[in-house]
């Protein structure tokens, strides 16, 4: 029998029509939205995210409790970016509860409920679908997506928040408005409100997670926790433009496998020169991978900082010696000024070779 | 800030938020429907995490199956997945081969110091590499920059130890574990402070202590077999072989490859009785075990390809390099010999014992000119610092008398050699060398070869040894070409009272 949140094909919520559901969406797996709907209204197309109690009601008061403050979690942050006009998050647009129509009179309705979001929708899809390594995917793209992210960061961490879920699925493509946005909160950690995700050392994908939490690390202040671990994704992400691997993976492929966690018996303070070490291999081979791009080593350089297997260490090391912050506004304006200029050497190339 | 549930150590995720095989599995099923290069990728980061990589075969072959121009690592990473053999890089076993290799590591582990010049594990590397190149003042400034970045780190403080002693330095690297906070509670940083306290002469601080340590076994038998085996080394030196051959046994409850050679070393140089199982042997890093074990068998051709093994795996140490130079003599391999010898002697000059080894394999091969013009060197460097001829530097002049068929001289100070090894208790040099001198009067037609040979018997009677055995063994296996030689010692003479020879003019300035 079809849950509530599998039932609102071609429903009327909140004046959005929902015309049909998609396979694919970011936050699907590992969290509590089933289901994702294209809706539309005023001719405005949009994306719906849904979830009904069926599949924590067989399960125990915690899971229930979970799930709710889940769906309220997500959907205050992603009101708070809303309010602090954050322009690089996915706009919500919408949210409520809904009773599908076919369901309606069944007797306890409140258990039918579908609690819903609806977003801005992104029309290029995730970056994953432009990523090539062959060349022709311009090093002026990987730059602007790079700055587009360190943007959203830094958006988001002026109102509080650190992210803790960069990944490519999260990079979503606004061709109009020649954007890329980050979205899902659903991991995320806020000053002003509990997170569901609070005990967990690293809530975010695995594939992309620093280091220290597979070896039971976990960096005793906020500012290496959670915002050090966005800057880790950050340069993930530059690691992930130009190989196709994250930094965890990337640094991994360079270390004896006795110092492996789950192999590695002793502690992360012990094992840490043997990271660092694999660390500035990983790095001499993306800069390899970076040969004919005109900021080969500067990027080389932010890489480096910013995936730095030591969390007390990650950042930019002047901002660092001067306070507690690690200095995001730096790269945010490095790859601003990358972007801008290889798009211009590139404009030029094209001309002089009469394309 | 509002506050917040604490921290916990060992967090247990909430089922909500585990990531589970099933999870993955829709991740890749999702993928499917609509394959991109990018979600490939993606899908690939999961390899770290091993009861996800069987779900990773199908976009790992979609990754190298298209014609994709994709990054070496990502292809190299969807080859393993797929379980492709990935091309391995060819090892150079060549001494060119090394020596580019070297350059090239050199190059890449400076390329590694730019991007992070506090990369002390880069910087131990640098030393290794220097050290095995000859470039010792290098080393140690590679060595110290690393123990000062990380002075009670257990990896950076070995590796120091090892380069010093390597460095005939005991003193310093017993003075740097000893600075650090680390030796008095680190069980293996406890094991190369004993190690080099019985290799300075001394007796070991901690030795009570970790003695204490090991019969506690509240620690992991792996952490404690270094101990035990430096413990049990010390022990043997010292003449009380029944704790040595007890703590030996504790030590191979749990062997590395460093006790495990420790320990078949000690057996043979002790005459312990040890059990060694086979599975420990089978390490792709037990090369020096298996020398040992290999010498222990007399099996001493296995034993000369695991020793030079042994010396690609530490191409620092020169141990390896002596121990394929005496064999290759055993063996009659005097090229082999030859060329080793002096690829050691770029390392260690000064090194009368390598000197001596090239010295005897150039005699074999009958370069008597060569040999005697080094000889005279040694002999002088030997009054000069010992005041007498040691015992290898006799027997070489005794086979050179031999090749000249000088055979009373040659017999005489092949004895001379013998009566210091039997003062110096040392039986196994000793039966050696008495094996020696029963190959060169077999070869050089001594008509007293009879004689000799029942004499050298005899020795051996007394102190068996395999490899006195092999070299006799091999003597009766190669025929001599007949040649005259020049005598090129004959203006040479032995004082008894002073132990020197003299020489009175030499014929080759």
């Amino acid at each position: 029998m079809a849950i509530p949140s599998e039932l609102l094909e071609n429903e009327i919520i909140s004046d959005w029509k929902v015309e049909k559901q998609i396979e694919t969406f970011q936050g699907q797996t590992g969290g509590f939205f089933s289901r994702g709907y294209i809706v539309e209204k005023g001719g405005k197309k949009a994306f719906l995210k849904a979830m009904d109690l069926h599949s924590v009601l067989g399960g125990s008061l915690q899971q229930v409790n979970e799930a709710i403050s889940q769906y309220e979690f997500e959907r205050k942050l992603f009101e708070m970016c809303a309010r602090s006009g954050l322009s690089n998050i996915v706009r919500m647009l919408d949210q409520g509860e809904h009773i599908p129509s076919s369901i309606a009179h069944l007797p306890n309705p409140q258990f039918n409920k579908v609690y819903y979001l609806i977003f801005e929708f992104a029309s290029g899809g995730d970056i994953r679908r432009e990523l090539k390594f062959d060349g022709e995917k311009l090093d002026s793209w990987k730059l602007f997506v790079l700055h587009q992210i360190a943007v959203a960061l830094k958006q988001l961490h002026t109102i509080g928040i650190a992210h803790q879920d960069i990944k490519p699925s999260n990079v979503l493509a606004f061709k109009e408005e020649k954007k890329y946005k980050l979205t899902d909160l659903g991991r995320s950690s806020s000053t002003n409100y509990i997170a569901p995700t609070d005990d967990i050392p690293f809530p975010g994908d695995l594939k992309y997670s620093p280091p220290e939490y597979f070896y039971r690390y976990i960096p005793p202040e906020y500012n290496d926790r959670r915002i050090g671990s966005d800057l880790y994704l950050l340069g993930s992400m530059i690691s992930f433009l130009y190989t196709g691997l994250g930094a965890l993976n990337l640094t991994r492929i360079f270390t004896s496998q006795e110092y492996w966690w789950g192999i590695w018996g002793g502690s992360y303070k012990d094992v840490l020169p043997f990271l660092i070490d694999a660390h500035a291999k990983a790095t001499e081979a993306l800069r390899e991978k970076l040969v004919g791009n005109k900021f080969q080593n500067e990027l080389a350089l932010i890489y480096h900082q910013l995936c730095h297997p030591d969390p007390s260490l990650r950042g930019h090391p002047k901002t660092r010696a001067m306070s507690n912050h690690l200095g995001l506004e730096r790269y945010v304006t490095d790859f601003d000024r990358y972007s801008k200029d290889l798009e211009i050497t590139e404009r030029i190339r094209r001309l002089a070779s009469g394309n | 800030m509002p506050e917040t549930r604490p921290i916990a150590q060992k967090a247990t995720i909430s089922e909500n938020f585990r990531l589970k095989k099933a999870d993955v599995e829709k991740l890749v099923n999702i993928w499917k429907i609509e394959k991109n290069l990018g979600a490939a990728a993606d899908l690939l980061n999961f390899s770290h995490i091993e009861e996800f990589k069987d779900l990773l075969i199908e976009p790992a072959q979609f990754l190298t199956s298209a014609d994709y121009d994709l990054p070496k690592v990502l292809k190299d990473l969807a080859l393993s997945i797929v379980k492709t053999e990935v091309p391995a890089l060819q090892k150079s076993d060549s001494q060119e081969g090394l020596l580019n290799s070297f350059r090239q590591e050199s190059s890449n582990l400076k390329k590694r110091l730019i991007i992070d010049p506090k990369n002390s594990i880069a910087l131990i590397d640098l030393a290794r590499l220097y050290a095995a190149q000859g470039q010792n003042e290098k080393a140690r400034e590679a060595v110290l920059k690393a123990v000062y970045l990380k002075p009670n780190h257990r990896f950076i403080l070995r590796s120091a130890a090892r380069f010093f002693v390597h460095n005939k330095q005991s003193d310093e690297a017993e003075f740097i574990l000893a600075k650090s906070g680390s030796t008095n509670v680190d069980p293996w940083l406890m094991a190369t402070h004993i190690s080099l306290e019985t290799i300075l002469g001394k007796t070991p601080k901690l030795l009570k202590k970790a003695n204490l340590i090991i019969k506690a076994k509240s620690i992991n038998p792996i952490h404690l077999s270094e101990l035990a085996s430096s413990i049990a080394t010390f022990e043997a030196f010292r003449g009380d072989i029944k704790s040595a051959k007890r703590n030996f046994n504790s030590a191979l409850i749990a062997p590395n490859d460093n006790s495990l050679a420790q320990a078949i070393w000690a057996a043979q140089k002790f005459s312990m009785q040890i059990n060694i199982k086979d599975e420990w042997l089978l390490s792709p890093f037990s090369h020096e075990a298996r020398y040992y074990q290999f010498i222990t068998n007399a099996e001493f051709e296995a034993a000369i390809t695991e020793a030079r093994e042994w010396f690609l795996d530490e191409p620092y140490t020169l141990r390896p390099l002596r121990a394929a130079i005496y064999l290759a003599c055993v063996l009659g391999n005097y090229e082999d010999a030859e060329r080793i010898a002096r690829q050691a002697l770029k390392f260690e000059k000064q090194d009368i014992e390598l000197q001596n080894n090239l010295i005897y394999a150039l005699a074999a091969q009958s370069k008597i000119e060569q040999a005697v013009s080094m000889l005279e060197e040694i002999v002088k460097v030997e009054k000069n610092v010992l005041g007498f001829n040691g015992g290898h530097t006799l027997a070489n002049w005794g086979m050179i008398q031999f090749k000249l068929s000088n055979f009373e001289e040659g017999e005489k100070f092949y004895k001379l050699a013998i009566s210091q090894y039997e003062k110096d208790g040392n039986f196994l040099a000793k039966s050696q060398a008495a094996a020696y001198m029963a190959r060169e009067s077999v070869f050089s037609k001594n008509p007293n070869s009879e004689r000799i040979l029942r004499e050298t018997l005899s020795i051996l009677k007394i102190h068996p040894s395999k490899l006195a055995t092999k070299i006799l063994e091999m003597s009766k296996l190669i025929d001599r070409k007949e040649e005259k030689l020049e005598d090129l010692t004959r203006n040479w003479h032995y004082d008894e009272k002073r132990k020197l020879l003299i020489l009175e003019k030499s014929r080759l300035k």
